[in-house]
């Protein structure tokens, strides 16, 4: 099931990031990134609200996913992680590296300076992962702990009274 | 600046949309949507968590984007927003009607077991335009009137 997840991560690139403003909104945005295995770079400015959210509360929670034709082939995660600057600099020119492959056209841009840019990453806690092609709203959950991935409950089918009638998109 | 924001919410058809649950972690999920202007209309199961995380805390957040070819050409549309159920049936009618329109997979006679989904209106409060055309990392933002908050 780790496997799948990995697999939705590496077959994208944008994510929805949301954090937690100081005023008890959230606050939705995106983001490009770039995975290693799980674990999940991103790059944001150090004047953005949500740099200033992430400093206040490391919860963010995280979606991955493209539009589709048919519903059926829908492939999503729904995250909950905790974000950190990555302050080590080995790990962050590795993180660099990994959004210049995923993402070549930043190769373009000047590289992102520490004062300016702040090199984040998101340790997954929990992984909801959305596969419509085994019913519609049909989703998984995983648990990351210390001693690495756990299978939870498979999860419910979420189908608003639709069943299996949801058609493509024409 | 409206005329941006109506051009991205008109020319797309998904969103992310993210809800605080009652532990107060953010929730993000992406969400089939239509807008009349700056009401975005979506349809969640009553079962789910983002329901439930709705009825405690209705402030949500939301994001509309697509991958451009360039990123000089980046568009996106964000919104803090208040969301509730419509339950007024005339409103429930208006509000599946533009969600048919926008998802032809979806047909407007025939609408969901509204015993188990909910038909959801997010009225925009403050609104981030983003336009990579006017420049990187261009933004405008707009205030609804009778806006609680200042962001």
């Amino acid at each position: 099931m780790k496997d799948k997840a990995v697999d939705i991560l590496d077959q994208n690139r944008l994510m929805a990031i949301s954090t937690n403003r100081p005023d008890g909104w959230p606050q939705c945005t995106m983001v490009g990134y770039a995975n290693d295995d799980i674990l999940i770079y991103f790059v944001i400015s150090r004047l953005s609200q949500k740099f200033a959210n992430i400093e206040r509360d490391d919860r963010v929670s995280l979606v991955v996913g493209r539009d589709f034709h048919d519903p059926a082939t829908i492939k999503a995660l729904s995250i909950a992680a905790r974000a950190s600057e990555v302050r080590d600099e080995k790990q962050r020119r590795r993180a660099v590296q990994l959004l210049l492959e995923r993402h070549p056209g930043l190769g373009r841009l000047e590289p992102p300076s520490p004062e300016h840019s702040a090199v984040m990453r998101a340790n997954p806690e929990i992984i909801t992962i959305l596969d419509y092609s085994k019913g519609f709203g049909h989703a998984d959950l995983l648990t990351v702990g210390p001693g690495g991935l756990t299978d939870m409950t498979a999860a419910r089918d979420d189908d608003w009274g639709f069943g299996t009638a949801l058609k493509p998109v024409s | 600046m409206n005329d941006k924001a109506f051009e991205i919410l008109g020319s797309n058809r998904l969103m992310a949309i993210s809800t605080v649950r009652p532990d107060d972690w953010p929730q993000t999920t992406v969400v089939g949507y239509a807008n009349d202007e700056f009401t975005i209309y979506f349809v969640i199961f009553r079962a789910s968590q983002k329901f439930a995380n709705i009825a405690q805390n209705d402030r949500v957040s939301l994001a509309v984007f697509r991958e451009p070819a360039d990123m000089h050409l980046a568009e996106a549309f964000y919104a803090g927003a208040i969301a509730s159920e419509v339950t007024d049936p005339v409103e429930r009618e208006h509000g599946w009607r533009l969600l048919a329109q926008r998802h032809r997979n979806l047909a407007p006679s025939i609408q969901p077991d509204w015993a188990l989904a909910a038909l959801m209106r997010a009225e925009c409060r403050h609104v981030s335009v983003l336009d990579y055309n006017k420049g990187l990392g261009h933004s405008d933002a707009l205030h609804m009137t009778g806006s609680e908050e200042e962001r």
